[in-house]
């Protein structure tokens, strides 16, 4: 859970926030969410994965990072090895609120909160906010263009997962990670290749028209990213690695 | 006579017509093709079906999905919700008796029969609770499944509490959109017969003629077809189960974010027993007696009291109730000439294991399946049909029959339903049996039984059934027995798991009417 307060210049004048990365500032977590827009540049570096939120039962694509639930295998000390990240990791610990009026179901405006309990807050020395002047700082101003874009990924997935649905591609996938300690992932979903291979020219052309041929492309290669995130986590076990 | 069967006309427009169109529709190829099945629905604009809440059993769930209907849409147009089982409270005599008939079967049910087991335990736990992780979900009123899972899958057995006047509804919208169901709204006034005695074609009040090949009567208790027509002798029940009225009224929930029973609650009276099934919307509750033992004004009071535990009296007592009559037996023969009856037309009996639409599904199922290609073939199928139905009408009989005559209740009701004459031979038989042996797959003699060894253990152990004769010990009996702890303790572990996991019935309703299920 969370203490979420909103962002306010003055009450927050002085807090500071730690960049760095690392499982002391909450980034120990097997996955986060993607938005079809990255997809191109997560897919270089992670498997990209549809889930079902719990909240509302509908898909979101998400990159992965593990395959237990705080297990980070791009953490190296406080490095996270990869060239890219997604944004619901760089916006950490901001997040867009929906402001409504008391007497309407329909949200007003956003506004930025942040959660107060987030191990990235409490520590010193991290970065500013707020200028002297109480104008954002070059940092907080990256965080909200990370927001806004989180925001349209957001309407994005939406019609992606809209179209997929359509269309049929999506099927459910069980993973089975060879360890010695076998593990099954379970409650994950991919583009079915078998079906877009089978699709009709008009289907395609629809989802070619509304821009869906990149990313549903990008998560089917991203899948060959699975390998190499396995061989992390064997060479984590492995304890002739442990002295590296 | 080797007339090809093209067109089916489906008389009545309940939950049974629409089910059966539905079913027949969705199998087969419709429209104007030499080889297309044409199916037509004649629905009376004058006669109001009778819509009381319904349970249904797991089989729906494969019925809907036969038909091409989403669970979403089925739970949202329905005001359903989920029916995991049937809790009876009463049905022995003391304070607050309760046990539990669970759709799913007791853990490893497929490889071991856990009631040798359950009987020799010191201490008698109940078996439901004992060899069933499902139960526990009824207590919190606790889903069958999460928001996460695909539409028509669940964490345990499930089937649905339903409003039956918007199943139909939602019924006759997908057949007649989506699978080319003819729908015609008049009245049938005349049959005209073929030489050979079948129906050749009905007339209406305000169409030609409509002519068929095969006709389905699911006109309600009036039998227009069955009964009406070929005047197929009825075969009453009311010798074996006495309850033949019910009073039944709406029950609204006080917040709208009240619990939703998540399985049908069957409280016992002195002449009877109370439903209570809980929809999105409201609940539907009413009071199945014998007319023999008990009068309306006593009924009605029943209802009344029982009611009172959940709303304050004055509100209880100001909700309107109907009475409804009824003749439980079946028709002689479903399947005569061209005509088959399914639903209320083929027979009725009190709603205890919620039998009704189950039948129908059943019905429907088996006469598309089996669709004779031609007339010369029908005859074939008709004998078999009726071999079967009136086979899976005993097995109702014998099931329902068992809750009441395992009753230690003192009303003249109950111990009229323990008398000697009033118990079928087969059940006699049964219970002999499984009084120097348990209820075990080997009681099976259908592929497709309508009650599972595992329901007669439930309500037979739930009832406290004991066996009077010792089990004549076997080489493998410890064994069994390190299995069977085995077992009940795995089935604990579940439990646990499940309330854990799963949310509550409400919650989980609200949000698919928010969000939806997916597919997959």
């Amino acid at each position: 859970m969370g203490n979420f307060e909103i962002l306010d210049p003055k009450q927050h004048r002085h807090l500071t926030v730690m960049r760095q990365h690392g499982a002391d500032y909450g980034d120990n977590t097997m996955l986060s969410l993607a938005y079809p827009f990255e997809f191109r540049a997560l897919q270089a570096e992670y498997p990209i994965l549809f889930k079902k939120s719990e909240d509302t039962g509908q898909f979101q694509a998400i990159a992965l990072f593990g395959f237990s639930s705080e297990e980070n295998l791009f953490l190296k000390g406080d490095a996270w090895q990869a060239r890219s990240l997604p944004l619901a990791i760089k916006r950490e610990p901001f997040l867009l609120t929906e402001r409504r009026s008391a007497d309407s179901d329909t949200p007003q405006d956003f506004v930025i909160s942040m959660n107060m309990e987030h191990p990235r807050i409490p520590l010193p020395g991290g970065d500013p906010l707020f200028t002297e002047d109480g104008d954002p700082t070059a940092y907080l101003q990256e965080v909200m263009g990370y927001l806004k874009a989180m925001q349209e990924g957001y309407e994005q997935s939406q019609q992606f997962f809209a179209a997929l649905e359509r269309e049929q591609l999506l099927t459910a996938i069980n993973i089975d990670i060879p360890l010695p300690d076998p593990i099954e992932l379970t409650g994950f979903y991919s583009i079915d290749e078998e079906q877009l291979q089978a699709l009709s020219a008009e289907a395609m052309q629809r989802l070619q028209q509304a821009g869906w041929i990149t990313p549903i492309y990008m998560q089917l290669a991203s899948l060959s990213q699975m390998t190499g995130l396995i061989q992390k986590k064997i060479a984590l076990s492995d304890p002739s690695n442990s002295q590296q | 006579m080797t007339r090809p069967i093209k067109r089916i006309v489906i008389v009545g427009g309940g939950s049974a017509g629409w089910l059966t169109a539905g079913v027949i529709a969705a199998t087969y190829t419709s429209g104007e093709s030499e080889e297309g099945l044409r199916v037509t629905l004649i629905e009376s604009p004058d006669i109001s079906t009778i819509g009381v809440g319904e349970g249904t059993w797991p089989s729906m769930r494969k019925t809907l999905a036969r038909i091409g209907i989403s669970e979403t849409d089925f739970l949202t147009r329905c005001d359903a919700s989920f029916k995991q089982g049937t809790e009876f409270f009463d049905w022995q005599p003391g304070d607050g008796t309760a046990y539990t008939h669970p759709f799913s079967p007791p853990q490893g049910f497929d490889q071991f029969n856990p009631a040798s087991t359950f009987l020799a335990l010191p201490e008698q736990p109940r078996f439901d609770q004992t060899v069933c992780a499902q139960t526990t979900l009824f207590e919190q009123q606790q889903a069958p499944k999460q928001l996460t899972a695909p539409e028509y899958v669940g964490a345990s057995n499930y089937g649905y509490h339903l409003d039956a006047g918007k199943f139909a509804e939602l019924l006759q919208e997908h057949c007649v959109t989506h699978l080319q169901v003819e729908h015609v709204t008049a009245n049938v006034c005349a049959i005209t017969s073929a030489s050979n005695g079948d129906i050749a074609a009905l007339e209406t009040d305000r169409t030609e003629p409509i002519e068929g090949d095969l006709f389905i009567d699911c006109s309600g208790t009036r039998g227009l077809l069955i009964n009406e027509h070929y005047q197929i002798d009825f075969k009453p029940l009311d010798h074996f189960l006495f309850n033949n009225r019910a009073v039944a009224t709406q029950v609204p929930y006080l917040d709208e974010q009240d619990p939703i029973a998540s399985c049908t609650l069957a409280t016992a009276q002195d002449a009877g027993w109370i439903w209570d099934i809980g929809l999105t919307s409201r609940r539907g509750v009413g009071y199945v007696f014998s007319s023999q033992h008990q009068s309306n004004d006593q009924a009605i009071d029943k209802l009344y009291q029982y009611i009172e535990k959940s709303l304050p009296t004055e509100a209880a007592r100001r909700l309107t109730t109907r009475v409804i009559d009824f003749a439980p037996g079946h028709r002689r023969t479903f399947w005569h000439q061209n005509c088959v009856a399914l639903g209320m037309a083929a027979g009725f009996i009190e709603p205890l294991e919620a039998s009704a639409l189950v039948l129908v599904e059943l019905g429907a199922a088996m006469i598309a399946d089996e669709l004779p290609p031609d007339r010369l073939a029908m005859d074939r199928v008709s004998r078999r049909y009726n071999d079967r139905f009136s086979y899976r009408w005993a097995r109702i009989i014998d099931f329902l029959k068992l809750h009441y005559i395992l009753s230690k209740r003192p009303e003249p009701y109950w111990r009229d339903h323990s008398c000697e004459g009033s118990i079928p031979q087969t059940l006699v038989e049964q219970l002999d049996t499984w009084n120097y042996r348990s209820p075990w797959h080997n009681d099976q003699f259908h592929a497709d039984e309508m009650f599972p060894s595992a329901s007669y253990q439930y309500v037979l152990y739930g009832m406290g059934f004991r066996p009077n004769q010792t089990e004549r010990p076997t080489r493998e009996r410890d064994q069994q027995d390190k299995l069977g702890v085995q077992f009940f303790y795995k089935a604990a572990q579940e439990g646990k798991r499940l309330r854990q996991a799963m949310p509550s019935n409400r919650d989980l309703l609200t949000k698919i009417k928010a969000h939806g299920l997916k597919r997959i």
